[in-house]
């Protein structure tokens, strides 16, 4: 979406080198907080934070407004909407009605592009989740824009305001930047349950569901609801990692630094084994897994030492 | 992920569009593939809608019996909980608790059963009458 918003403003950036460059890339178990009463897992940094990062390092201005007052919102958006510019918009994905409905729940932090409004009132939207643009009824937008709860979007709009095109050494410098974020999250956050050491304690928590939760079909929801937020929400697949092993690979090869090359290449072999996280878990929610559970966090483990090489490997050779 | 190894299992809930996904060409380098779905995912996705769906049927079953309020029912077709509900109302969390009841939410006023419904974009006469979909 970064991408497809600085394309906009005519600033051409792959959505991999977007992604890479606002430190996307993340990973967090947090039993505390329950989304529908499942502990929260992240693969990714929080929603909104790539678009700022990536605007920010590459010293692009921005404007990033919110609203208290719906008619206040819509009325500004609006008004954006008549200069023919794209803007950024966070929502409820649950309310926008142009989303198939099995991919609508209550999450505030949706974030997609709104480049028109058409006379009947109808939105006109490039979403993320979407193949195509889509049309949004108004009623429906506004609703979405402006729904309360926890994150909640209180109507944000964002857009950028580039003066120029980045050049090659700012966008060196920005890459730096980047993977140095990720690097750190993903190593040496002192907190256990996010980044690498987070895989490492989703993996002992996943060995005590079994016991802890007492139905088979709970333990079986917690499962899949891990491959959820793996597959459905993490963009290109594996949780991100095959967009961020992309935006390695982009990087090395533009900069010309094999360190880079190396990590895309370890780092595709982590999501390799991401999805064979994920298809173990299918089979074990079919009832058609053979051996026994504990193979499944214990996959985890072996997850969390290849990504602790390739973000160990990206600082001592590269950063 | 090699290109060729990028699932396109129809998944259902893509309603016949596709999505992208990242892997590694025959040169080795990444390209952006469509796809029309995963089993695993879908298979995720199905668990998470059909534990979703079995709640409703067991709550429609419920406010039949009197044992819950509409205004539960519907709240949960709208995938929301008390927390959420009442964030979104802008009340304090034990009223909604309580109007949730079915002896309370009962005796509530039509302009009190008028602002649920707009807050859960539901019709003010269903969810007064208990008229579930």
């Amino acid at each position: 979406m970064t991408s497809n918003l600085l394309r906009n403003a005519g600033v051409e950036l792959s959505e991999a080198m977007a992604f890479g460059i606002g430190s996307g890339l993340f990973f967090v178990h947090l039993p505390i907080v329950k989304v529908m009463g499942i502990p929260l897992t992240s693969y990714r940094s929080f929603p909104g934070g790539i678009f700022k990062k990536t605007c920010k390092r590459l010293q692009i201005a921005y404007k990033y407004f919110n609203f208290r007052n719906a008619m206040v919102g819509t009325r500004a958006l609006d008004e954006l909407l008549r200069g023919a510019r794209a803007v950024g918009v966070r929502a409820n994905i649950f309310w926008l009605n142009y989303i198939p409905e099995k991919f609508r729940f209550q999450f505030n932090a949706h974030n997609l592009i709104v480049y028109g409004r058409e006379a009947s009132g109808e939105y006109l939207v490039s979403d993320p989740v979407m193949e195509t643009a889509s049309q949004c009824a108004g009623s429906s937008m506004t609703r979405a824009r402006f729904s309360k709860g926890p994150l909640s979007p209180k109507g944000l709009l964002f857009y950028p305001t580039p003066n120029g095109v980045p050049t090659e050494v700012q966008l060196e410098r920005a890459v730096r930047k980047g993977i140095r974020e990720t690097t750190n999250a993903m190593l040496f956050k002192p907190v256990f349950f996010s980044g690498v050491s987070g895989i490492r304690y989703l993996s002992r928590r996943m060995r005590k569901w079994p016991r802890q939760l007492n139905d088979t079909d709970q333990l079986k929801l917690f499962v899949s609801n891990v491959v959820r937020m793996q597959e459905e929400i993490g963009t290109g697949g594996a949780g991100f990692r095959l967009l961020y092993a992309a935006f390695l690979q982009e990087a090395g090869v533009r900069f010309n630094q094999p360190a880079l090359i190396t990590a895309s290449q370890q780092l595709t072999e982590a999501a390799g084994l991401w999805r064979e996280f994920a298809t173990l878990a299918a089979r074990f929610c079919k009832d058609r897994l053979e051996g026994s559970f504990d193979a499944i966090p214990d996959l985890l483990l072996k997850i969390a030492d290849s990504e602790e090489r390739v973000f160990r490997g990206l600082r001592r050779d590269y950063l | 992920m090699k290109t060729g190894d990028v699932p396109q299992d129809q998944d259902p809930t893509f309603e016949g569009s596709t999505k992208i996904c990242y892997a590694v060409g025959d040169d080795g380098q990444f390209t952006s593939v469509k796809t029309s779905g995963w089993t695993v995912e879908a298979e995720a996705k199905d668990r998470a809608w059909k534990t979703i769906e079995t709640d409703l049927t067991a709550t429609r079953d419920r406010v039949r019996m009197g044992a819950a309020s509409p205004l539960e029912y519907f709240m949960k077709l709208r995938l929301m909980d008390s927390q959420l509900l009442a964030a979104n109302m802008g009340m304090f969390h034990w009223r909604v608790k309580r109007h949730l009841r079915p002896r309370h939410f009962n005796k509530l006023s039509d302009k009190w059963v008028a602002r649920y419904a707009q807050c859960l974009d539901v019709d003010a006469v269903q969810l007064r009458r208990g008229e579930l979909t």
